[in-house]
């Protein structure tokens, strides 16, 4: 990062100044317009349909069902009926294609209420980024391979006492939660066990020490929509010729991208935090940039 | 003293610069929206409790509200258990599994609203 390149504009050199959006002031009240989609006040509209964010269906106000939740079930229940879920992998085709990863960053509302904790304490922890393949050693273990073989074992997903469902700190926060204290006001007791308690309260601990635990290591879904990051339409573009060889894209970055030497990577989650000096740019391929071409890269790396 | 030869500097290493074409998002935007509209569209094999076939947003649906219903299997009055000894009575219990017997079939009810217990 500090390696001064030849040819490339000094620190102090006048850079071209473009107006930018600025991401990181649009992303909260985006995450919040999508709020009022996922948490629908009127009631279970689509809980057919399946939704592209992690979100409990279980939740009084959701409106779609949660894509991890169809997943787990449809392989809990793939030794009986042998179907495979086409519509939730067309949503996830139709996403990932589209925007990658960047479902996660701007419209998950799990994550944003990740980020609303981390306004709270500020952390300054930072995840190794070899954690994140355990994204995908929950999603190809905890919501396909387990509730398969339990299935097969003729367990059915309700029953199965380890699974996505029985673990996960966004079905103990939106529906663990709020049917047990409509239960407790309703004179019926706590209906959460202790196990879940625990879940909430450890998940909402490393919340706060550091940005996004959960999306960071354990989510499956933002796992498989990062491996559309590298062929989505909208994705991330470098300008070498607005870098200044500053730090800032790597410092603002709580994924640990290195988003100068690599971009689109499986660990990014399109905050667009990066966005903030030009040099990294938010773009949608269209057919006419792709007759255009890639701009060739000279031999230090930088675009001509 | 050995004698200093000079060097071309290295190249470093290649950057991403993140450029891509149109075409491999837009065949997966596609090929997404068949398989999106093609399983709406469709019947699985599941049966609803109605007697027809349930489509995949029921089956969803079902997964969301409790709706799949464990079916044991009923045989026809007069007609003994062949898995029973033939030396009980027809009105006697079977003895209780050992182990978790294995359900393997379910049916749909479209109409069950009870939140799943997550």
């Amino acid at each position: 990062m500090s390696n001064s390149v030849p040819g490339a504009p000094s620190p102090a050199a006048p850079l071209p100044v473009a107006r930018r959006p600025q991401w990181a002031r649009i992303r909260p009240w985006v995450q919040t317009a999508f709020l009022g989609v996922w948490l629908a006040p009127l009631g279970r509209w689509l809980h057919g349909i399946p939704g592209c964010t992690f979100h409990c269906y279980s939740c009084p106000l959701s409106s779609f069902a949660c894509p991890v939740g169809i997943a787990a079930n449809y392989a809990a229940v793939f030794p009986v009926f042998l179907e495979i879920p086409f519509a939730l992998l067309g949503v996830l085709l139709v996403v990932g294609g589209l925007v990658g990863s960047l479902a996660c960053g701007w419209a998950c509302p799990f994550g944003f209420l990740q980020d609303l904790l981390s306004k709270i304490a500020r952390p300054r922890l930072r995840l190794p980024n070899w954690l994140s393949y355990g994204r995908y050693v929950v999603l190809a273990g905890l919501v396909i391979a387990l509730p398969m073989y339990l299935g097969w074992k003729g367990i059915p997903f309700d029953e199965q006492t380890v699974s996505i469902c029985r673990l996960c700190p966004a079905g103990a926060l939106e529906a663990g939660l709020p049917y047990s204290v409509q239960s407790l006001f309703s004179g019926k007791g706590w209906l959460m066990g202790w196990q879940k308690v625990a879940i909430v309260a450890v998940f909402l601990g490393a919340a706060l020490l550091t940005i996004r635990p959960w999306c960071k290591v354990f989510c499956p879904l933002g796992g498989f929509l990062a491996l559309f990051n590298r062929w989505s339409l909208f994705h991330l573009r470098y300008k070498a010729s607005l870098c200044r060889e500053c730090p800032l894209c790597r410092t603002r970055c709580w994924s640990g991208v290195k988003v100068d030497t690599k971009i689109n990577t499986a660990e990014c989650m399109r905050c667009l935090e990066c966005a903030t000096c030009g040099a990294i740019e938010p773009r949608f391929a269209l057919p006419q940039s792709a007759a255009e071409g890639t701009p060739p890269a000279s031999p230090t790396g930088r675009a001509a | 003293m050995a004698n200093q030869v000079e060097q071309q500097a290295g190249a470093q290493a290649p950057r991403d610069v993140g450029s891509r074409g149109f075409w491999p998002g837009a065949v997966l935007v596609v090929l997404g929206l068949i398989l999106g509209v093609w399983g709406i569209a469709r019947l699985t094999k599941a049966e609803t409790v109605d007697g027809g076939k349930a489509s995949e947003t029921q089956l969803t649906k079902a997964f969301t509200s409790s709706g799949l219903e464990a079916v044991e299997p009923k045989l026809p009055p007069g007609v003994s258990d062949p898995s029973l000894p033939p030396w009980l009575p027809p009105d006697a219990k079977p003895p209780p599994p050992k182990a978790k017997t294995p359900k393997h079939k379910f049916r749909v009810n479209t109409g069950a609203a009870t939140p799943c217990a997550t």
